[in-house]
């Protein structure tokens, strides 16, 4: 190796053919060997070169190159601290500037799906507010509704606002449009199986139309868009975004959280198919996907509770009604039947003659009154009517009836306990029980005073005086007096006896005169059969005279004295006793005596 | 099969036959009374073309004059247009050059056909073939229809349902 390094550049000057021809001879394989080697070390330094140089090139920065790197610097960097954030932040800020001033729209459909929520969030904070200060005037209202729903709130236990939210939740969505904004083709649609149907191309085209027309015919700004159409219960709610509108039919009241869930769904369509909206050239295929999106806006929301549940107040309220008007009815009805009662029982009663009642203000009554018989004012509050509620005018007057006659008889002839009136046959006054012969007498004359009555009957009436004299008679007849066998002197006992007997014999006499009796006492002398007849005659006379003497010794008028007298044989069963006296007192009547 | 939706408008003069050349075509029907319209009218017709079929949402403008200009928010979005003229009066081929220059203007150069109503009433036309020659530039397809007999109706539509759906 050394050789051929040194060798090549003297000889070659000086004897270059020649040692040319032997270096080929001699080194012809040396020679090879070494081109090969040049080639080898010439290929070594041109890919050393390009190794180097590619290393250059790699160690510098070139756009392809940061754009590789830059990922996981910024990465890298962020992590490191806030330097990268601080130095880019002015940069981002200005060019956030720039690009709302050289074009807003794109900055505003970039942001627009993000857009919606952020603003929702703030607007329901507000709304919640809102809804409360709602809840003061509703609060206030005194509007049946009102009152209703806050009833409705107390039952339930639910915050009143639920309540009032509750009651507009009544909708139902009948159709939902996607309609391309721009040439108002129809993108997709939906609709609920029991609405009927135009159709949908004609409908969101002349929706876009209606739309242009008026933006066309009235002064708008650009950006206005129309957002609701309205005609009877019927409400079109338009949704508008960048390239795509959604339309709902809504039939009934639909709450305010339907337009918050038609712009999430706005804003999804948006979000999902960007590309396609914004190149929309009349395929709808690519949007069939969102299908579902359009099928949870098809809500309905009825009025469930509503139906489930009959309205309690006002069928309360009605029922009170009814039954206040039923018990005011009931009771006006009673009042009547009451009145009629007593008046009814009024005319029933004796001596007393209705001629009219009536009630106003106050319960009147006219009539006429036997003032024998008893207060009327008596029934009428036995009834309830108290004096203060009843004007009552009545007439005196004499009635004929046997039961007023009864009264007024008995307070004419002031009758004894031991005497009953009654009325027989209607018009007959009988009289029963037991009174005096005096009393008798003084009634029979007043009888004629009495009104009412055809005849009097005094066949149960028992004469007391006459019961009293027979008492007396049979105590007067019991008396026995006895003598000792031929003896005609009343023993002292005897006289005693007869002493006693006086008060009877008066008492007796003095009745008979009541009842115009003459009182007749018999006094029999009896005289047994043993001795002489004549002895005996004597005897049973002188026995009776003595008897007799001794009663007008104590006082007896003897015109009330008879004597006669008697021998009793021995058959006689009065024989034993035969010696004695026996009274008989019998009454004569004295008209027999009048002439 | 794909169906493709396209928004095609009626533009015209006033009273060239707009609503009537629409009759015809979707409801094949034809009115001697005329009506006319106000804002705008819709209707659909689905379009074959080829192995697919083309929804066509026509847009029947109400059709211009000297105190009405159509407004330019119902010609946004759509595929293409049918300029009617009356071929019994000049001066709604004037009316439907002035909208086409606005709708190129507005919307850039757009399939169209253009279609000179009134066919059976060919012996009072006012306008020529020379008259045409102002849109030999515009590449557009002219085609002489009559809403009334319906000759040429079905063709205009056709055409254009083409011309848009490639």
């Amino acid at each position: 190796m050394s050789v051929t390094s040194s060798s090549p550049d003297e000889p070659a000057k000086q004897a270059e053919p020649r040692l040319n021809e032997l270096k080929s001879l001699l080194l012809s394989d040396e020679l090879e060997r070494l081109q090969q080697l040049q080639q080898q070390h010439k290929a070594f330094v041109e890919q050393t070169q390009e190794s180097l140089h590619r290393i250059k090139e790699d160690s510098r920065l070139t756009p392809e190159r940061l754009a590789e790197q830059l990922p996981e610097a910024v990465l890298r960097a962020t992590h490191q601290g806030e330097a990268l954030n601080n130095s880019l932040a002015p940069t981002i800020e200005e060019s956030i500037k720039i690009s709302v001033t050289k074009n807003p729209k794109g900055l505003v459909n970039a942001i627009f799906p993000i857009l919606g929520p952020a603003i929702r969030k703030a607007i329901s904070s507000s709304l919640y507010d809102l809804m409360q200060s709602f809840n003061h005037v509703i609060e206030q209202s005194i509007s049946w509704k009102g009152l209703k729903w806050r009833l409705e709130s107390i039952r339930t236990g639910k915050p009143f606002a639920d309540i009032v939210l509750l009651h507009s939740l009544l909708y139902s969505v009948e159709q939902v449009f996607l309609i391309h904004k721009t040439s108002g083709l129809i993108l997709l649609h939906e609709t609920s199986p029991q609405s009927a149907n135009q159709d949908p191309g004609l409908v969101s085209g002349m929706l876009t139309a209606i739309q242009d027309f008026l933006k066309d015919s009235f002064a708008t700004q650009p950006h206005d868009d129309l957002e609701s159409l309205r005609m009877g219960d019927l409400t079109i709610w338009i949704e508008p975004g960048p390239h795509a509108v959604i339309a709902l039919v809504i039939r009934g009241n639909a709450p305010s959280s339907l337009r918050n869930t038609l712009q999430e769904t706005v804003e999804k369509i948006h979000a999902r198919h960007a590309l396609e909206l914004e190149g929309f050239s009349g395929n709808t295929i690519p949007f069939d996907v969102s299908q579902p999106f359009l099928k949870q806006l098809l809500k309905t929301q009825y009025q469930e509770e509503q139906k489930s549940r009959p309205p309690l107040i006002p069928l309360a309220i009605m029922a009170i009604s009814i039954l206040a008007i039923a018990a005011w009815s009931i009771f006006i009805y009673l009042d009547h039947k009451r009145w009629d009662a007593a008046v009814n029982e009024l005319a029933a009663e004796p001596g007393i003659v209705i001629l009219s009642h009536q009630i106003n203000d106050k319960y009147s009554v006219t009539g006429l009154r036997d003032p024998l018989v008893a207060d009327p004012m008596d029934i009428l509050s036995r009834h309830g009517f108290g004096a203060t509620q009843v004007q009552a005018n009545w007439q005196a007057y004499h009635s004929l009836q046997p039961e007023v006659g009864l009264i007024r008889a008995r307070q004419v002839l002031s009758p004894p306990a031991s005497v009953d009136l009654n009325i027989t046959a209607d018009t007959i006054l009988a009289f029963s029980g037991q009174a005096s012969s005096a009393w008798i007498k003084q009634t029979q004359q007043t009888l004629p005073t009495l009104l009412g009555f055809s005849h009097y009957d005094f066949s149960q009436l028992i004469n007391s005086d006459a019961m009293l004299l027979q008492g007396l008679l049979d105590e007067i007849n019991s008396t026995v007096f006895y003598f000792a066998s031929g003896k005609t002197k009343l023993a002292d006992k005897a006289l005693l006896r007869l002493n006693r007997l006086m008060q009877t014999i008066r008492s007796a006499i003095q009745l008979s005169n009541s009842l115009e009796k003459t009182f007749v006492l018999n006094i029999s002398g009896y005289a047994d059969s043993q001795g002489s007849a004549t002895l005996n005659a004597n005897l049973s006379q002188q026995r009776a005279r003595n008897v007799r003497h001794a009663l007008m010794d104590l006082g007896l008028n003897g015109k009330h004295l008879q004597t006669s007298s008697h021998i009793l044989d021995q058959s006689d069963e009065r024989y034993e006793s035969g010696r004695r006296v026996m009274l008989k007192a019998t009454l004569n009547s004295t008209s027999t005596r009048r002439p | 099969m794909v169906m493709l939706q396209k928004k095609i408008c009626m533009l015209g003069g006033f009273s060239v036959g707009k609503t009537s050349l629409v009759a015809r075509f979707v409801k094949s029907v034809y009115s001697e009374k005329y009506h006319s319209t106000i804002g705008v009218k819709i209707d659909k017709k689905l379009i074959p073309v080829g192995d697919n079929e083309v929804n066509c949402i026509l847009w029947d403008i109400a059709g211009e004059d000297d105190f009405y200009t159509i407004d330019n928010s119902y010609l946004r979005g759509m595929s293409g247009y049918i300029l009617v003229v009356d071929g019994t009066r000049s001066n709604t081929l004037d009316v439907a050059s002035e909208l086409n220059r606005r709708v190129e203007s507005l919307l850039g150069k757009l399939p169209f056909i253009l279609v000179i109503n009134k066919f059976d009433l060919v012996d009072e036309w006012e306008v020529s073939d020379l008259h045409l020659n102002k849109f030999s530039d515009c590449h557009c397809t002219i085609i002489k229809a009559s809403a009334k007999t319906g000759e040429g109706v079905e063709q205009a539509f056709h055409t254009l349902a083409c011309r848009i759906s490639t």
